[in-house]
């Protein structure tokens, strides 16, 4: 009796536990081994999940399929972001027709763009555009579907978040003067469902009221951010001697956990990094500041308290240089597989007639997300964008732009691993982790040509979009997967599929400090680039999910056109999908 | 179908080497096989029930691991192998148990299998997975007694084909 002696299906049940390179250790004992694992779907779908970064959730499509038809479909889509064949049949061209502001969002397949405010001073919204995005290759057959739907919201709001594919939620921040005092100015979350448009069925209070500030002091923006029942509030001022404010509610029971007021100027952005552990951008210390939502000791499940567990350190600024924003940008934390979602559960408020199916397409639970596996949350990409001025100068002027990205995993591994991974409530009690000790090694920087200021350049698990160069440009994008990076490299020794179209990375790059840092800058995350063939005039591209999106703006800097591609297979093997999509489909 | 009067019921096993075993009710079903067998033949509680594919000294050894978790819960539902942790832990009395030779590592493996004891086939399983871990193929030759048939080329072929996969 010995290890051989085993069935293979008992053997693909032990090689299940394994990682990829211990399965192919494995495989290279004998031909009998080599075997085993190449014909085993199992193994194989394992190997390809696990390097590609990639999950299922369980209600992906993807999971009513065989283990070899999941397999293919995987491997269509990674070949798909790999030859960037664009444009091909599943492209649209949608005319941006509203007076639309900054705020947009581009998740779980929607593309989201504020109204402007009738106030050309203001930058606060007062209703919503979006436009679904097609899920699947059969959606051509549908292409009058795709247009713009208006909500209007309640009053000026400052920004929105969203929770789409869990809980169908959105929480809009709104402002309204005092009527006691026309001075004060009172903020407050309102909480919807965003398919109904009906107060949130899940919270408890609809309306939340944040805080009010007094004074002619409107001068204020906010971002809000939604994990689960978290919800992440940050109120930035834009005057100083003024105040930045952070919040986090549980946005289910409106309480408040954590209320943190800082000198304006402080705080400029937020992001969950996991359900628990969030990154908060500090500019007047220079640092990434990563917090945790622990357990209250002693307590129930539901008292919680936000600890901090680490600092990460930037490179060092010269004297009388200040950064004047730092705003980072991730995938969407996702709440883990146990916890049920949401929508499952009775949604006693406002129940659709039982005749009414909730869904309009077979997808899944709710109507919101994209179609089959997305990246697993411990391996997306961060990038961080940063502007530099002198500190004595008025905003906006001679203001120098630098981005970067690094691995979530890493930066995560500093919250669990470091010398303050139990958490403190005093953060004057941790020293930064030096900029050298943890950036060149994890990071790559680039300057104004690696990613487009005006509109937010979003992340697609591990890959990011590059925005440089003249117009008319192919489009290029940059996977960071080290898998992807050492099977490149590997090909290119092998003499086999070796590509035009890609390009390896691993050497350090030098960003030139510009006068704003105190040294040039050193990088060295490796990648491998992909450049489409084809040539563009887009403004700017954004990547999300399973599209790539290229904005064109007019002379104005207003958007004219929105062109979306699909990148997902032509015909997914057993497609759920097209129900909803070849029908034309009711939002509400 | 589990009452009161089963929990103080023996069953009786036979083993292919024709031995018998009596053992208790909770005991046995953490076999669903046996379980399932039980259920078959119903209240006639005299009959032992054949355990061909099983030998004496590998029944006892997968009842000892019946014995210490007879009073473990009932397995949740499987759930679907893609985003199943793939935790190599094992708990303190399992690796303490499961501390055999190869051989016997093996038969344990087989016969879980055979009496369809998900909980102790994991443990075989992730037993063996740790001995692979980490390891180069030269290293699992040796430890499993595999002979390599692929000749040098090929084999500095394959390494090369795979050396992707290496994450470090």
């Amino acid at each position: 009796m010995n290890l051989l002696s085993l069935p293979s299906e008992l053997i693909i049940l032990i090689l299940a536990y394994l990682k990829a390179r211990d399965i192919l250790a494995f495989s290279r004992c004998r031909r009998s081994t080599r075997d085993i694992v190449v014909d085993s779907d199992v193994l194989q779908y394992l190997m390809v999940m696990e390097t590609t970064g990639l999950e299922n959730s369980h209600r992906s499509p993807l999971q009513k399929m065989s283990m070899r038809d999941r397999l293919t479909h995987i491997q269509r889509k990674e070949e798909i972001w790999r030859e960037l064949r664009l444009p091909d049949a599943r492209h649209w061209t949608i005319p941006v027709t509203h007076m639309h502001s900054h705020v947009h969002s581009l998740s779980s397949g929607l593309y989201i763009l504020g109204d402007a405010s009738p106030d050309p001073q203001s930058s606060r919204i007062v209703g919503l555009h979006y436009l679904e995005l097609p899920k699947c290759g059969h959606f051509q057959g549908a292409k009058n579907s795709l247009r713009w739907t208006h909500v209007a919201l309640d009053g000026e709001v400052l920004n929105v978040g969203l929770s789409l594919e869990e809980d169908d939620l959105i929480a809009a921040l709104t402002a309204s003067v005092s009527s006691n005092d026309p001075n004060t100015q009172i903020f407050k979350l309102c909480l919807r469902k965003f398919s109904t448009w009906c107060p949130h069925p899940m919270a408890r209070e609809t309306t939340i009221r944040v805080c009010e500030y007094s004074g002619n002091d409107d001068q204020r923006v906010a971002t809000i951010t939604i994990a689960g029942h978290y919800l992440l509030l940050l109120m930035k001022s834009l005057t100083p001697n003024s105040l930045d404010e952070f919040f986090v509610y549980d946005w289910t029971t409106s309480l408040l956990l954590k209320r943190l007021p800082a000198p304006s100027f402080t705080y400029r952005d937020v992001s969950f990094l996991s359900t628990d552990t969030l990154l908060l951008t500090n500019i007047r210390e220079n640092t990434l500041e990563l917090l945790k939502l622990r357990n209250v000791e002693g307590t129930t499940s539901s008292d919680k308290e936000l600890v901090w567990v680490a600092k990460l350190g930037l490179p060092p600024l010269r004297p009388g240089r200040a950064m004047v924003s730092l705003s980072c940008c991730t995938d969407r934390i996702r709440r883990g597989e146990e916890v049920p979602i949401a929508s499952n559960l009775p949604d006693s408020n406002k129940r659709p007639p039982p005749s009414t199916p909730l869904l309009e397409n077979n997808c899944g639970d709710t109507k919101y997300g994209e179609l089959g596996p997305h990246c697993r949350p411990d391996k997306a990409l961060v990038q961080f964008r940063t502007y530099i001025q002198a500190a004595d100068m008025p905003a906006d002027e001679n203001m120098v732009y630098f981005s970067f990205v690094a691995h979530r995993e890493v930066i995560l591994r500093h919250a669990n691993e470091g010398d303050w991974k139990h958490g403190v409530q005093d953060k004057t009690s941790i020293s930064a982790v030096p900029w050298l000790a943890w950036g060149p090694k994890s990071t790559r920087w680039g300057g104004k040509d690696e990613a487009d200021a005006a509109w937010m350049a979003n992340i697609a698990g591990q890959r990011n979009v590059v925005n440089s160069g003249h117009n008319p440009r192919p489009i290029c994008v940059r996977d960071y997967n080290i898998f992807s990076v050492n099977r490149t490299l590997s090909s290119r020794s092998l003499a086999i599929g070796g590509r035009k179209n890609q390009q390896v990375v691993v050497k350090e790059s030098t960003t030139a400090h510009q006068d704003c840092f105190l040294e040039d800058i050193h990088s060295s995350l490796p990648y491998v680039e992909y450049t489409s063939s084809a040539q563009f005039s887009f403004d700017a591209v954004l990547i999300c999910d399973a599209y790539i999106i290229g904005l064109s703006e007019s002379e104005d800097g207003s958007l004219n056109n929105i062109d979306v591609f699909l990148m997902t297979p032509e015909d997914p093997p057993t497609c759920t999908c097209c129900n909803g999509c070849s029908s034309s489909r009711q939002i509400r | 179908m589990s009452t009161t009067e089963d929990k103080t019921r023996k069953v009786k096993l036979v083993t292919s080497d024709n031995e018998e075993f009596e053992v208790d009710w909770e005991v046995a079903t953490r076999s669903v096989l046996i379980k399932h067998m039980l259920e078959d033949i119903g209240e006639s509680e005299e009959q032992a029930i054949p355990l061909p594919n099983v030998t004496a000294n590998v029944l006892k050894k997968v009842l000892e691991w019946c014995e210490h978790h007879r009073k473990d819960p009932e397995p949740a539902p499987e759930s679907s192998d893609d985003n199943r942790k793939r935790t190599l832990e094992i708990g303190d009395w399992d690796a303490k148990f499961i501390q055999v030779d190869q051989e016997m590592l093996f038969e344990i493996i087989l016969a879980a299998n055979y009496l369809d004891i998900k909980a102790l086939l994991d443990v075989g399983c992730k037993t063996v997975a740790n001995m692979i871990k980490g390891k180069q193929p030269e290293e699992i030759r040796k430890m499993f007694n595999i002979v390599n048939d692929f000749t040098p080329e090929e084999e500095a072929q394959i390494k090369k084909e795979n050396e992707w996969a290496e994450d470090r």
